[in-house]
């Protein structure tokens, strides 16, 4: 059943996030991939994850930015992006950027889980 | 503008003194022999008015806030020298201009100018507007103005206008609006992950089948979930100011929505009982998570505000234009006189020693999601016997 897991990459500059989230996606039985954000893009050309939970506001980069990037090219486009933010108007900010779906901070479990599930069991 | 008025009665009053004297002089004697006595008393009217002249010119002219007169048609016709000191051009260079909102850049100008026209229409009547000018040296400035209509007056047949830069004080607000901002932003990224780690331990307690913890990481759960909706509140407040609450239609079921927020609430509290008869049985598009926001903020103060009672009611009603909802609770109820204030900001009920926690940011928030979705928002409270808070919205709202 291991090969059969699904691939989640966390992009966040928060390590105390990219904790929690991976803690919540393992014991809910995904694989967890995280990155800080600076090299995003070139960890999902080589991780090839099912799904990414990338935030808006990180450091160093703008998550709006590779969201779209990512949007823009042939082998990146089909993988579905839920944005993350602790922003109110993060599902504007989503839509605008071409993710599939957004997560407000704080998010609750069951949602953050449901999330998941909707966007790898396609 | 009182000065220019004071200035232009002093004036006619000399004239028309000066005429009567004169006139009362040549019916008596020849124009040329002026009695002595009248001339000296002249002479010492024109240096009195001389001065009173110079003193108002002077609290004109020196004063820190600029003065113009403008004709109905916008044409500038006086400017106190302390424009040049504002915006960079001379009163001469502004009275070149076709009107002053002509330095504005677009969107003031319009905004502006139709405050103008507003004020042309009512005769003695003042407005306010605060809008942005080209400096001459090329940077905007904030100008914050008052005018008033004094074109019906004989003394000043102009509309006249005080006007200050207040770039330094927008440039503060600015500035606090984005500190509070990004530190709303801050307070959430550690409450998130509080709210997560709770929620892993409760979901792993749960597994093991260890109940007390689970009931105990519940309770921190609720905790944080206040601890984030003050947060909230501080940052929706600087939006409500800069007019940037944003807004995400939806098409919702609101009887469902008022169960769910319910049931919600009905988990913070075990002392308290939220009855339901809800009967609004329509849809209704707007921003869900606002609306509901609205009713969580009611509950909660239902609760916090009925600490020895447990009963609270929520009612709700529909018809094909709108939905009511009410809320009641039997706790301390507000004075008479506070009722009007209870949808101020920083408002909170009850005397500054009790001990009601809050910011005192909720209802007005409240108020102003029901405003902007094109209802309205109101209370019936008698002091010590409880509180009816009501909202009506409409089912559909433009803009």
């Amino acid at each position: 059943m291991l090969h059969n897991k699904k691939k989640v990459l966390v992009a966040d500059d928060e390590p105390s996030i990219l904790e929690v989230v991976t803690l919540i996606l393992e014991d809910a039985g995904y694989e967890v991939e995280t990155t800080v954000g600076v090299d995003t893009e070139k960890h999902i050309r080589k991780y090839r994850p099912d799904l990414i939970l990338l935030d808006i506001w990180m450091s160093g980069m703008d998550g709006r930015t590779i969201c779209k990037d990512l949007k823009a090219q042939k082998t990146t486009m089909h993988i579905p992006i839920v944005m993350i933010s602790a922003n109110k108007d993060t599902e504007k900010i989503a839509k605008e950027a071409g993710a599939d779906d957004f997560i407000a901070k704080p998010f609750e479990l069951k949602h953050l889980l449901s999330m998941v599930k909707k966007y790898t069991s396609a | 503008m009182i000065l220019m008025v004071a200035l232009s009665c002093v004036t006619i009053d000399f004239f028309m003194l000066k005429k009567k004297i004169l006139r009362k002089s040549s019916k008596k004697v020849p124009k040329d022999t002026v009695h002595l006595k009248d001339k000296a008393h002249i002479n010492f009217l024109t240096e009195k008015i001389a001065q009173s002249e110079a003193r108002f010119r002077a609290l004109t002219e020196k004063s820190s806030d600029a003065i113009a007169l403008v004709t109905s048609k916008g044409k500038v016709v006086y400017a106190s020298p302390t424009t040049k000191a504002l915006m960079g051009y001379t009163p001469e260079e502004l009275k070149k201009l076709r009107n002053p909102f002509e330095l504005a850049p677009p969107d003031d100008r319009k905004s502006v100018t139709k405050i103008f026209s507003k004020l042309l229409k009512e005769p003695g009547s003042t407005e306010h507007a605060v809008y942005r000018v080209l400096h001459k040296n090329g940077k905007h400035i904030w100008i914050e103005s008052a005018m008033t209509n004094l074109l019906n007056d004989p003394n000043v047949e102009a509309v006249v206008i005080n006007y200050r830069d207040i770039s330094e004080r927008k440039l503060l607000e600015s500035q606090k609006e984005d500190f509070i901002s990004i530190a709303t932003h801050e307070l959430k990224t550690p409450v998130t992950s509080i709210k997560g780690y709770a929620q892993v331990l409760q979901d792993r307690f749960g597994k093991e089948g260890n109940t007390k913890a689970v009931a105990l990481l519940a309770k921190m759960n609720v905790q944080i979930t206040k601890l984030t909706n003050l947060i909230g509140d501080l940052l929706d407040v600087t939006k409500v100011d800069g007019g940037l609450l944003q807004f995400h239609k939806s098409s919702f079921n609101f009887d469902v929505l008022v169960t769910d927020i319910i049931d919600e609430m009905q988990m913070t509290t075990t002392k308290h009982q939220i009855e339901k008869k809800l009967a609004a049985a329509q849809k209704v598009t707007g921003d869900r998570d606002r609306v509901g926001q609205v009713i969580t903020n009611l509950l909660s103060n239902a609760i916090r505000y009925s600490p020895h009672n447990k009963k609270i009611i929520v009612t709700t009603l529909g018809n094909k234009k709108d939905v009511t909802l009410r809320v009641q609770d039997f706790g301390i109820g507000i004075q008479q006189e506070k009722k009007d204030k209870v949808f101020e900001r920083f408002f909170r009920a009850g005397n500054s020693e009790d001990t009601f926690a809050g910011l005192g940011l909720g209802l007005f928030i409240s108020s102003e999601i029901i405003k902007r979705h094109g209802g309205r928002m109101w209370v019936d409270s008698v002091e010590g016997k409880g509180s009816k808070f009501y909202f009506v919205i409409p089912l559909t709202h433009a803009s």
